[in-house]
């Protein structure tokens, strides 16, 4: 179910009433830990008490830059076999193979996403994902289900436009939308209709069935040879085409280049950006401008998503706090935010966290189809909710549930809580927990609660985090504070 | 023994449901009996509410032993005078706000266990906590609780197969270490009391009626709904606090008020929990003791009162036996901020219609103290437990050696069971159907013979205890 079904019109809702215009810290919205927590845990999953503590120390601008960045050297594949060719006809032992490699990939990303730096990459990366959402199921081949995840990693807040060029000579789409086997005379649909659709210009917008059929001819050619995109001249289309009302012999650049002359790609992918970063039902105005920044840039991204992360729109009470956690969110920003490192060897198996968000409704590398996770309210249900009670549990707990197959290293809760400004005073220390840990302030009434769960009637001043007994209470609050639906939400 | 043997022995004396529903149609005097049968036909479950008072009692002001010159000694500041206390004996009397304890003792309904405590006490909040939630040793560190391990005791499936209700209920934000098992939680929080009582009474809107809410607020509701849906056992909760009405008004402002009058509706309401946890704080009285102390028996006296009525009003006073435990009791002398200090043993309060009422155990002995002044203990609480569950829940020693590392020896908190030849009312020799026949021809006179309890009157209490020695003949 899209969410278009799910909401037929949007929800009659007190929104935004700012725009675009800048946000400007002043003593009524301060520049603090609660909007400085906002923006991390908008663009980082699961910022850590000392990011936030940082960030407030700097000045918006400062953070958003550095957010912005990606780092400067790719991460290590997942292994050798990457620089391989994939298996020509596999028999039922290389497939066997080809799965442990594909589930190697998903522990590999998992990996990089609990362990990742200070930069909004692993988040688009998985937002490419769900944009050009690619099955491995039907792929197979993990040395290409690697390689378009690099180009997520490569373009992941770069142009759009060479982001959509990577991905039309992207081996695992040429084979998941069948451009190898789109060739002359004998047109193969499917990638020109999700280009346009699901990719650019969304449905219902101004592309014909027609349109889609010419630019379908454009787009032959095109087969994978090895790891390679290969372009075959015997293959493609030289007739002349008429797209989007333009006529020549185009190729596949043709089409891209005409495709982001359409005012509407812009609008399209800023609307998504939009729904990741901000609200599921977007605001059409902000939305617009943030489009238009996007066009006079060349369809650079950076400057869209500096412009709506220094927006009063972006810290506008009314959106923090609006975005329901998805699984990998959850799951990985859980245990990064407690100071674990996944892998083998470290402090949490990676292949515990696939799992696990594959049992919340996604699994990393298999979207349910090529238009991604449905998402919004559908990951959260009676019968998801309490597994994601379960999951938290288990992390706090070190109780993973397969001991056998999955490691989970006892949290350092005391250096969890020492890494707050004021650990050793019970009410800061709870009011900053829950400030780091969720997107709503901590009012009275949370406050007497998480005090309640971590002094367990003593007196404030009789709290101290290095008493032998202070772990398991550090645990109960962490519990509480995972359990409470306010951290479902970002 | 399986889940539905279980919940089958939970309900006690299936002998009264039998009973009671032959007797309503033999003889016609459902008037009479009408309480009789219907509680027989409802179910007769025992319930054990253990009340904490969080951060240490002052034992010593909560007991007064007022012909004790050692005590105003110690307390040059703040004792209770001997006018002040409530005199239950010619030594020893109650709090001055405890008018409602000092009843129940009038009526026989209240114990109070002199001297509680553990060898080598340790005097830190949380860690004598853990040791009372856990009932582990001074030195042992504990994972898993006391009533944890004994709900494991007998519901071995468990959590393969859970109990249609809730084992026990845990009137706070997050489930006591006394309720954790090896295998899980063996019982529930209601995380929030007064967020419960508000989805109860008055649904779940978080939005306030009339305004539109953001989109933060719009997604909280639904996620709160959909938690609420899905909290284990929700329905069942909400069922019996549905139905289950409190009959007196409790005090305003009180917390453990609050928390007692959701247990009076949950339990009126036939939720089947053996146990609720509920919890009052404050007892931390290191400054300035009398009258935050003063305030705290207050409303430890008013809560109590309340909740005993409303049992009583709902005609549950039979099923309900209360225990108020504390992490430690204060040091014997006052400080020098008219306050005191972590101590050791203090007495704890159990009460009910079944209780052995009276004071147990000796008195303080002001001579036998430690280093830094505290009281030695006479009774070690882990004893104090396994009684509870020995004499309540009819657990069995070989259950309660597994429940407590040590051998647990017993302490009379309950009344002993009759004798059979007490209930042989026809003298035949045998304990059977015809006993029962007498009782109930005797029901709601005062003929001493079937008066098995002593309050001058044939009750449903004597018809508890002529099921209980029946069950056991």
């Amino acid at each position: 179910m899209s969410n278009r079904e799910h909401f037929p019109v949007a929800p009659k809702l007190a929104y935004a009433s700012t725009g675009l215009e800048p946000y400007i810290p002043s003593a009524e919205q301060p520049w603090n830990e609660h909007r400085a927590a906002h923006l991390l845990r908008r663009t980082l999953i699961g910022p850590r008490p000392t990011e936030i503590a940082e960030a407030v120390q700097s000045t918006p601008e400062a953070v958003v830059d550095r957010l912005l960045e990606i780092p400067f050297l790719p991460p290590n594949p997942p292994d050798n076999w990457v620089n391989e060719d994939p298996f020509q006809k596999p028999n039922a032992d290389q497939r066997k193979i080809e799965r442990a490699r594909v589930d190697q990939t998903r522990a590999w990303w998992m990996e990089l996403i609990v362990n990742q730096g200070f930069s909004i990459q692993e988040r688009m990366v998985i937002f490419w994902h769900d944009h050009f959402a690619t099955q491995a199921k039907d792929v197979r081949r993990p040395q290409w289900m690697y390689l378009q995840n690099f180009l997520f990693r490569k373009h992941a807040v770069g142009n759009f436009k060479t982001l959509v060029e990577g991905v039309t000579r992207d081996p695992a789409m040429i084979y998941y939308l069948d451009s190898n086997t789109n060739r002359v005379g004998r047109p193969n649909e499917n990638y020109a209709r999700e280009l346009m659709e699901l990719f650019t210009l969304g449905e219902g917008s101004a592309y014909t069935e027609h349109d889609i059929g010419e630019a379908a001819r454009a787009l032959t050619g095109w087969i994978v040879v090895g790891k390679q995109p290969t372009f075959r001249e015997n293959r493609f289309d030289k007739g002349q085409k008429t797209f989007l009302g333009q006529t020549g012999n185009f190729n596949e650049q043709d089409i891209i280049d005409i495709i982001f002359q359409q005012e509407g790609t812009a609008e399209f992918i800023c609307g998504k950006l939009y729904r990741e970063f901000v609200y599921e039902h977007p605001d059409k105005d902000v939305v617009s401008e943030l489009a238009q920044i996007m066009r006079d840039n060349n369809y650079e991204i950076k400057p869209v998503l500096k412009a709506l992360f220094l927006s009063a729109h972006f810290f506008d009470p009314a959106i923090i706090g609006a975005k329901i956690k998805n699984p990998v969110e959850l799951v990985a920003g859980t245990a990064r935010s407690l100071g674990f490192k996944a892998g083998r060897g470290r402090s949490i198996s990676s292949e515990y966290l696939v799992y696990i968000a594959q049992v919340l409704g996604q699994k990393l590398l298999d979207p349910p189809n090529v238009a991604g996770w449905p998402g919004y309210r559908i990951w959260i249900s009676t019968s998801t909710l309490p597994e994601r009670h379960k999951m938290t549990d288990e992390i706090v707990d070190a109780k993973p549930r397969n001991p056998n197959r999955y490691t989970i290293i006892n949290p350092d809760t005391v250096g969890f809580v020492k890494a707050f400004p004021e650990p050793y005073d019970a009410e800061k220390l709870v009011r900053a927990l829950g400030e780091c840990l969720t997107a709503f302030p901590v009012d009275e009434y949370r406050q007497e609660m998480f005090l309640e769960t971590l002094l367990e009637g003593a007196d404030v001043y009789d709290w101290n985090p290095d008493a032998i007994a202070a772990p398991r209470r550090i645990k109960n609050i962490l519990k509480l504070i995972f359990e409470l639906p306010d951290y479902q939400l970002n | 023994m399986n889940r539905r043997d279980f919940m089958k022995n939970a309900t006690r004396g299936g002998a009264g449901f039998a009973l009671g529903g032959f007797m309503t149609r033999a003889y016609g005097r459902a008037e009479a009996v009408g309480p009789l049968a219907a509680a027989a036909l409802s179910d007769t479950d025992r319930v054990l509410v253990i009340i904490r008072l969080n951060g240490g009692n002052d034992g010593l002001n909560t007991l007064v032993n007022f012909e004790n010159d050692a005590y105003y000694q110690a307390r040059p500041k703040i004792h209770i005078t001997k006018q002040e206390a409530l005199r239950l004996t010619p030594t020893q009397g109650l709090h001055p706000q405890l008018t409602g304890f000092k009843e129940l003792y009038d009526e026989g309904q209240l114990m109070v266990m002199q001297g509680v405590g553990y060898p080598n006490p340790n005097r830190s909040h949380f860690r004598s906590t853990d040791i009372w939630m856990t009932a582990s040793d001074s030195s042992e560190f504990l994972s898993d609780g006391w009533l944890g391990r004994y709900f494991e005791s007998q519901t071995p499936g468990f959590p393969d197969t859970l109990p249609e209700h809730p084992l026990a209920v845990d009137i706070g934000p997050v489930l006591s270490l006394a309720l954790l098992g090896k295998n899980g939680a063996m019982g529930i929080a209601l995380r929030n009391p007064r967020q419960f009582v508000y989805l109860v009474e008055r649904g779940n809107q978080i939005i306030e009626d009339g305004k539109i809410p953001s989109p933060a607020g719009f997604e909280l509701d639904f996620i709160r709904r959909i938690n609420f849906e899905s909290l284990q056992y929700s329905s069942q909760v909400q069922d019996a606090a549905n139905k289950g009405a409190n009959r007196v008004e409790y005090p305003a402002n009180n917390s453990l008020a609050n928390q007692l009058s959701l247990v009076s509706r949950l339990i009126a309401g036939g939720l089947q929990s053996k146990v609720y946890l509920v919890s009052l704080g404050g007892f931390d009285t290191h400054a300035n003791q009398l009258n935050r102390h003063n305030t705290l028996m207050r409303y430890l006296n008013e809560a109590v009162t309340a909740f005993v009525q409303d049992l009583r009003q709902h005609q549950l006073q039979d099923r309900v036996l209360g225990m108020s435990i504390s992490e430690f009791g204060r040091r014997t002398k006052e400080n020098g901020s008219a306050g005191t200090d972590h101590g050791t043993s203090a007495p704890m309060f159990f009460f009910g219609t079944s209780v052995q009422a009276g004071i147990a155990g000796p008195q303080p002995n002001f001579e036998r103290v430690d280093r830094r002044g505290d009281f030695h203990y006479d009774h070690d609480f882990r004893h104090v437990y396994a009684s509870v569950l020995n004499q309540w829940f009819d657990v069995p020693e070989n259950i309660l050696s597994s429940i407590f590392s040590s051998n647990p020896s017993h302490v009379p908190i309950l009344r002993p069971k009759l004798d059979l030849a007490q209930v042989d009312f026809n003298a035949d020799g045998k304990l059977d159907f015809n006993d029962f026949l007498e009782f109930t021809q005797a029901f709601g006179s005062n003929e001493s013979k079937f008066d098995l309890d002593g309050d001058g009157k044939v009750g449903f209490s004597d018809f508890l205890r002529f099921v209980d020695a029946y069950r056991n003949r």
